[in-house]
């Protein structure tokens, strides 16, 4: 017997359990709360799964899954607001300088990888903080670029 | 010749090294530091390494190549596809080093690698030509800054800037307003030296809503040129084909056959040896014009292998020892239909954007009209340095409808993951009725799938799925390899294989 549980979209904790039928070792057969599933071993014979991250990749039917741990913060796309690596990849050229005022959409510094170039813009009205990177730096995706701060802070400064 | 340096990675440089090996040819491979552990490493007898995984100082660096060269006693180069292979400086260094370049000679690669050139070319030997602007021989970078703005309002915008030199896309931009030219000159002459070490452009007039139909020549060292009919290559995203098909199902027997005589035309007026391609755009209204010529194998050479029957890289290098092609332009038949679909690492939900990382399970399925031209491996990275290609999935069928279908099943059961691919997009693409309707030009993926996401809610029945993976993952009851083709592919086991994938079954 196997089990675990997640959150559904109600926020309620569904409790999934898996149980080997016995016979020959022939079937799972699975509960995901009330609902019974009953998959013959070879389920997988079409299918594939690995574990990546702490997140679960499945592909099923020819469709593919991400099922994604709750509770432990995403590597990229976290919303803190700063400029972003969107992909790993190089730093061609940065058109911005620390104090530099930016609107939201503006061109940051320009990022390449497998040889295409990608723009990264102000997420948002802003003061260009801190640039922390250089040309020609090699970047990792989801590596913080630049750290903006808000255009109410300044004027506030004496 | 008898033993040819490689000078390619990926796909490309493992569907040489086959052939190569097929023709009886000892073969030397070449790999960047980030690329040591490939197929193409394994494949080959030798393998040699060039360096940092930057490709000006990898798979671009020509001395370190000839250096290998002459070192593992090749006597002949083949570039593939991208990289050196229109370099006419490169094909030049290779004949002058003793060593015969699978490819044409420098010449007609210096005059058809330069759209311009080759553009004046076209027009002598009456092939249509796009109205366009460039700096002539002798003129600066400065002339073409200064003139472009003139020049593109009297071409008319929309207007397309691009490289001169290369191709794929890179540095290419469409600019809708005479506000946007600048950007676009600055940023596209950025690309175009990366890329090609080059940064001179030029503009042209952007077609609305044409197909890009090319054609496939061959030609031999004794004067004598076939073509093996055209590729419609018009599904695109960020102006690199990701779809192709031949026949072209907007190309009637009548435009075949003029387009065919043109590409005959164009690539006799430069005495063409080897494999090309001759690439037009064609119109709603069965117009084309000639777009550029590629000196050199294409990506989607497969299709056309597959409605011919005739081998492209046998041909390349059976032409480049001498042989004369064997057979005449009325033994080429055109049976059947066949469609590629390029496999990207790359996220189609976020604008194309290349993806990184390790291919954790792999399973590339065989059967009946399925081919499969593979570079990649299981465990293997996918690192940021090079075209996110991982591999051409190609059906081909009784008829066009056949080979969509076999594509379909291609495309679902092929299994990758650990990387993110534009795997269930293709499949999106293959199901669409524009697409089962031939409705397909340049503007495709804008038109008819503008806002794409993949649909990947998660049912109770996958959360079910996905804890018997859990469930046999954690007890470590997996199996390390599923099949005799995997297990050829993984090489010698290795400790990642037990902790990170595992598949039940086999195919």
């Amino acid at each position: 017997m196997f089990s675990q549980s997640y959150m559904n979209e109600d926020n309620e904790q569904v409790k999934i359990q898996v149980t080997v039928v016995e016979e020959a070792f022939k079937r799972y057969r699975v509960t995901v709360g009330d609902t019974v599933f009953e998959f013959p071993a070879d389920v997988f014979y079409q299918a594939a799964f690995v574990k990546q991250g702490g997140d679960t990749l499945l592909q099923v039917n020819g469709k593919e899954y991400r099922i994604v741990e709750t509770g432990k913060p995403r590597k990229v796309g976290s919303d803190s607001g700063n400029p972003q690596a969107p992909m790993a990849g190089k730093i061609i050229q940065i058109l911005v300088a620390p104090g530099d005022e930016v609107k939201a959409g503006d061109v940051l510094l320009i990022l390449e990888a497998m040889k295409m170039e990608q723009q990264i813009q102000a997420p948002q009205d802003g003061v260009v903080d801190r640039i922390l990177c250089q040309e020609n730096d090699q970047v990792s995706a989801g590596a913080e670029l630049i750290v903006m701060r808000e255009m109410a802070e300044v004027s506030a400064a004496p | 010749m008898d033993k040819l340096l490689i000078a390619n990675r990926g796909e490309i440089a493992v569907r040489i090294c086959r052939a190569a090996q097929e023709l009886g040819l000892r073969t030397v491979a070449v790999y960047s530091e980030v690329d040591r552990e490939s197929l193409h490493v394994r494949m080959a007898e030798e393998a040699y390494e060039l360096g940092p995984p930057e490709p000006l100082q990898s798979y671009l660096d020509q001395d370190r190549l000839l250096d290998i060269a002459r070192v593992s006693g090749a006597d002949a180069v083949h570039p593939g596809y991208g990289f050196l292979s229109e370099n006419a400086g490169f094909a030049a260094a290779c004949i002058d080093a003793g060593l015969i370049f699978v490819g044409p000679s420098p010449d007609a690669i210096r005059r058809m690698g330069s759209k311009i050139a080759s553009k004046a070319i076209a027009t002598q030997a009456e092939v249509p030509v796009i109205p366009g602007f460039s700096a002539g021989d002798g003129e600066h970078e400065t002339f073409f800054r200064q003139h472009a703005p003139g020049e593109a309002a009297r071409i008319g915008y929309p207007i397309l800037v691009k490289a001169s030199a290369g191709g794929g896309g890179k540095g290419m931009r469409i600019v809708e307003a005479p506000g946007d030219l600048q950007a676009a000159l600055e940023a596209g002459a950025r690309e175009a030296q990366q890329a090609f070490g080059d940064a001179t452009l030029m503009l042209e007039k952007y077609l609305t809503q044409p197909r890009h139909v090319e054609i496939q020549v061959l030609g031999d060292q004794h004067g004598h040129l076939v073509h093996l009919y055209e590729r419609e290559c018009s599904v695109q995203r960020r102006h690199q084909k990701i779809i192709e098909e031949s026949p072209s199902p907007a190309v009637t027997p009548d435009i075949r056959e003029q387009m065919a005589a043109a590409a005959l035309r164009l690539a006799g007026a430069v005495n063409y040896t080897g494999a090309g391609t001759v690439e037009f755009m064609l119109g709603p209204d069965g117009q084309f014009y000639f777009l550029e010529m590629n000196t050199r194998l294409q990506v989607e050479h497969p299709i056309t292998e597959l409605v011919t029957g005739i081998d492209l890289v046998h041909q390349q290098l059976r032409i480049a020892r001498g042989e004369p092609i064997a057979f005449g332009q009325s033994d080429i038949l055109q049976r059947g239909h066949a469609i590629e679909c390029r496999l990207y690492a790359e996220d189609p939900a976020r604008g194309f954007l290349p993806a990184t990382g390790k291919i954790a399970v792999l399973r590339e399925p065989s059967g009946p009209g399925r081919r499969i031209d593979s570079g990649i491996m299981v465990n293997a990275a996918v690192t940021p340095y090079y075209d996110p290609i991982l591999c051409k999935l190609v059906s081909y069928g009784y008829d066009r409808h056949e080979a969509i279908l076999r594509m379909q099943s291609l495309l679902r059961e092929y299994t990758l993951l650990g990387v993110t691919t534009n795997r269930q997009f293709l499949l999106d693409i293959l199901a669409s009725k524009p697409f089962a309707a031939g409705d397909t030009d340049t503007s495709f993926i804008d038109r008819h799938f503008p806002d794409w996401q993949p649909d990947a809610s998660i049912s109770a029945e996958i959360r079910a799925l996905a804890a018997v993976g859990e469930m046999l993952y954690r007890s470590g009851h997996f199996a390390a390899s599923a099949t005799a083709a995997d297990a050829v592919a993984e090489g010698p086991p290795s400790p990642w294989q037990r902790r990170d994938g595992w598949r039940i079954g086999g195919g």
